[in-house]
């Protein structure tokens, strides 16, 4: 095993060597012997003699090339003969020393850092170096230097294999093979042009300035129109660019290395991006002497930079944050856009400095959620991309926000999740809005179901029916069936059904809308009471759709049903109960009449035989009998209003107030009542009942005067709107406030019979004349002054 | 000297009434006779002796509305069925407790009924009647 590795670095070594140099003997050597370096291997490999492969190889070597091997630290533990004569040194006085003994001034600190780079990196380096023998000169070697590793793929140690060409360039120019010269120098055109650099080198002393074909290339030149000279590259350079271009000339002498980034005009006039690396040349009296490096052509990448820098300020300005989280539990953050300061509160610095991991932002209620589609995400191999629910984030400030997320899974090739970059997208507006919306909806489908208002929509040209959730429940039906119309009408009793049929019929065909009250039987059975509206929705002049309210009205119509009954009910009993009044008020007078025929008589044929007792026991006998016939004759009269069903006509109140001054005629002469009436108009209603109207106002008026005042009564008529407001005005003793509404209350008296003698059925009456008439009744009065009654009667 | 009718016939199932009646009716000195019934039946009965001659013929007939089991609607029914031609110069007048007006109504309609008044008959209406039908 160790053999085999010593071969293989020994083998790598020369072949790298002897592409570059041709030895071919080597490679003769190194493909038909196995060979093997010693230093401190001690295993024996069991088909060739171990002596003789070490020494051929040595031999071999002390005629080509140095060799040394250090450990991994530079220490060197093996040098061959060669490597000694061009050194100076013996071999006891390198070995166990460190390499950069050898060390020259020649390079740059950062050449022997790239180099080590390289090398600790297990990768081989190749390049000239110089170096400095025991007796201080520098010697130029070319050469290769390459890692060898253990077991574990740990690097142990590094062979150097050397080779002078100090003072030999021309030399060495002849050495080396021709074609292979070209064919390193195609190769190394042709990685040029891949990478689209160019090289260059200029000489201090001569003012010459070579160039790569890739470098013209690069310009849109070439060697026939252009000649690379100071002047006529500086006219390329864009003039914002040349004095820093001018300052890193300068740089170089004191630099020995230089990157700089500049802008130079394509032949197209087109201006190039591009990358310099130089390096600082020096003769061998370490002056400087001009410099070498290369030109790239980074325009894409500047190009494609300020495309991604653009879209990574239109990223910050939106209100999407990308970010990329390593896939650890509790998420911490490797990359976020500048956004997220909107977002969350904290700055990229936040998160990147690992102050705040993702994780606690999460709402904590959401947090397990967020980490359960996530670990869900991992397991799915073919799906590298995800949505979460929207979940809450908690900003630095405590606010709330929802947040659509969608990550995308990043794998390696092995399958394994490296991160995952997620967009998170502030949704917070839309979900408040979409909440309201819900809520909305919600409360709407609460109050259609308070209401039992259902909704339905008709395609007129599919027949099909939209139903909201409350018609369904009205139909008892499954919500997930879809109706048509046939089957939406079905459902009407079948005494309704032609009226719902027509109805939609004309809402389709003649456009009209529609609104009924109709009976109703449910999937289940139910009978219920139902409206049905609907109205034509038309486009172009047809009827595309039509839509409407569906309700149960059950509860309503069978109040309404009660309602009526009962009106119907107390109507009747209304009617019996003013028969019952008619009958006992007529009945009552026949025994009345004879009580009162024989007290007269009595009166008239015995009055002179009896004593005063007997005779004034008579007149109260006599009075109350009187008394009695009047009230029943009033509440006769009074039960009798509208009980003659005569259709209304049209009536001359003038001639009514002529009669009723003719049948009062004696008590106004004998109170000497002053009547001032003015015209009055002619108005529908009951003659009789409206004579019985003034009557009693014009009666009433002369009753209740004052002691030893005449009575003064007006009567006048105004149009008030669509009514005639009658007033009829007395001068007489008025009416207390408490008793404007008593006194057309029935048998209601506010006086004694000994004052003022009455039956109270008079205003009782009045009251239901007008309201038999669809009018209203009320007084104003002064008490000791006087009261105006109004009435009004409907036109 | 006021001319007196022959006879007059109250019908009337108040004997109270009738009674009344008659006292007020002698007072007017206005009939030779009264005679009073207490049913429809009864009164018919009278008029059929009366047109065999077996009773005084009455000029006059006070015919109350309201009375059990032959009401005088229903007395006028068979009234009419009688001899026309000998009842023809009876006049008979309605008593009635009010004037219904539908009563009223009815017996305007009905050629046998001459008069309609309510009770108590008054010694004023009667003059009226005198001067209205007997006094020539």
């Amino acid at each position: 095993m160790v053999f085999s590795i010593y071969f293989s670095i020994l083998s790598e070594a020369l072949n790298i060597q002897a592409s570059y140099y041709n030895f071919k003997f080597l490679k003769q050597l190194h493909h038909n012997r196995v060979l093997k370096v010693i230093s401190k291997v001690d295993s024996v490999n069991e088909k060739i003699g171990k002596g003789d492969q070490q020494n051929l190889l040595i031999e071999a070597l002390n005629y080509t090339a140095a060799v040394s091997i250090t450990d991994s630290k530079g220490i060197i533990t093996f040098v061959n003969t060669l490597f000694c004569n061009i050194s100076g040194y013996s071999q006891n006085e390198l070995l166990g020393k460190n390499h950069n003994l050898l060390k020259s001034k020649q390079h740059s600190d950062h050449f022997f850092q790239s180099l080590w780079q390289t090398i600790s990196n297990g990768r081989p380096w190749k390049g000239e170096i110089c170096n400095l023998n025991k007796s201080g000169e520098a010697y130029w070697v070319q050469t290769s230097i390459i890692p060898f590793k253990n077991k574990r793929g740990k690097i142990e140690g590094y062979t150097s294999i050397q080779v002078e060409i100090t003072g030999s360039k021309e030399a060495q120019d002849s050495i080396v093979n021709e074609e292979q010269f070209r064919k390193n120098e195609f190769n190394l055109n042709q990685a040029q042009k891949i990478a689209r650099i160019g090289s260059f080198d200029t000489t201090h002393s001569t003012k010459e300035i070579w160039w790569s074909n890739e470098l013209y290339t690069l310009f849109g030149l070439s060697p026939d129109n252009f000649t690379p000279q100071r002047d006529s590259f500086y006219k390329l350079l864009h003039p914002e660019d040349q004095p820093s271009f001018e300052k890193l000339v300068q740089s170089l002498v004191n630099d020995e290395k230089t990157q700089f980034e500049f802008r130079a005009k394509h032949t197209s006039g087109k201006w190039l991006h591009l990358e310099l690396i130089a390096e600082a040349k020096y003769d061998c009296n370490n002056n400087f002497n001009g410099s070498r490096g290369t030109m790239q052509d980074i325009t894409e990448r500047r190009e494609a930079e300020a495309a991604l820098n653009y879209a990574y300020n239109i990223i910050n300005r939106s209100p999407a944050v990308v970010f990329r989280w390593e896939n650890i539990q509790d998420l911490p953050v490797d990359f976020v856009s500048k956004n997220v300061l909107e977002l969350t509160g904290y700055s990229t610095e936040d998160f990147l400095n690992k102050q705040i991991s993702y994780d606690d932002i999460i709402h904590p209620e959401d947090r397990e959620r967020v980490s359960f589609e996530v670990s869900q995400a991992n397991t799915v191999n073919n799906n590298n991309m995800y949505h979460h629910e929207p979940y809450r984030l908690i900003t630095k400030n405590g606010e709330i926000k929802w947040v659509l997320d969608t990550t995308y899974i990043r794998r390696n090739t092995a399958g394994k999740v490296m991160f995952r970059e997620g967009i998170v997208y502030d949704i917070t507006k839309q979900r408040l809005a979409e909440e309201d919306l819900r809520k909305n909806e919600a409360l709407l489908a609460r109050m259609s179901e308070t209401a039992k208002i259902g909704g339905w929509e008709l395609d007129v040209n599919s027949l099909v029916i939209d139903w909201t959730e409350e018609t369904y429940f009205i139909y008892e039906l499954d919500p997930n069936k879809k109706p048509d119309l046939s089957e939406g009408i079905k459902y009407y009793h079948p005494d309704d059904r032609p009226k719902i049929e027509k109805a939609v019929h004309n809402a389709i065909h003649l456009k009209e809308p529609f609104d009924l009250e109709v009976k109703f039987i449910t999937a289940k059975g139910n009978h219920l009471w139902v409206r049905a509206s609907g109205r034509p929705i038309t486009k172009n002049g047809n009827t595309v759709k039509v839509t409407g309210t569906f309700q149960d009205i059950t509860e309503r119509k069978k109040t309404e049903l009660s309602i009526q009954h009962h009106l119907q009910l107390l109507e009747q009993k209304n009617k019996e109960l003013n028969q019952f009044a008619y009958i006992a008020s007529h009945d009552l007078q026949e025994p009345l009449r004879t009580v009162s025929n024989y007290v007269e008589l009595f009166n008239w044929k015995y009055h002179d035989k009896l004593d005063n007792d007997a005779n004034l026991y008579l007149s109260y006998i006599t009075r109350s009998v009187d008394r009695m016939r009047d009230l029943l004759h009033e509440l006769l009269e009074y039960t009798s209003i509208g009980k003659y069903n005569t259709p209304p006509a049209q009536v001359d109140c003038n001639n009514i107030i002529e009669q009723v001054k003719n049948d009062l005629s004696a008590q106004l002469t004998e109170k000497k009542a002053i009547l001032k009436i003015e015209k009055l108009p002619q108005i529908k209603g009951h003659e009789h009942e409206l004579r019985s109207l003034f009557q009693n106002l014009i009666s009433n008026a002369i009753k209740f005067c004052k002691p030893d005042t005449n009575p003064e009564i007006s009567i006048s008529a105004n149009r008030i709107k669509k009514q005639w407001v009658f007033a009829v005005k007395d001068n007489g003793i008025g009416i207390e406030e408490n008793y404007k509404e008593k006194i057309f209350s029935i048998f209601q008296r506010l006086h004694s019979q000994d004052l003022y003698e009455g039956t109270g059925i008079g205003l009782a009456r009045c009251l239901k004349i007008v309201e038999l008439h669809g009018g209203k009744i009320w007084v104003e009065s002064t008490a000791n002054e006087g009261s105006t009654f109004y009435f009004s009667i409907p036109n | 000297m006021k001319q007196k009718v022959k006879c007059i016939l109250l019908i009337d199932d108040n004997e109270a009434d009738n009674f009344y009646h008659e006292i007020v009716i002698g007072r007017s000195e206005f009939a030779e006779e009264v005679v009073s019934v207490t049913g429809g039946q009864e009164a018919l009965e009278y008029l059929q002796l009366s047109l065999k001659g077996e009773r005084t013929s009455p000029d006059l007939i006070f015919l109350d509305i309201n009375m059990p089991r032959m009401d005088g609607w229903e007395f006028l029914q068979e009234y009419a069925k009688l001899d026309k031609a000998k009842n023809d110069r009876i006049i008979v007048v309605m008593l009635s407790t009010s004037k219904n007006p539908e009563y009223v109504k009815k017996a305007n309609e009905l050629e046998e009924v001459s008069e309609f008044t309510s009770k108590p008959l008054t010694t004023e209406y009667l003059e009226e009647i005198r001067e209205k039908y007997f006094s020539k």
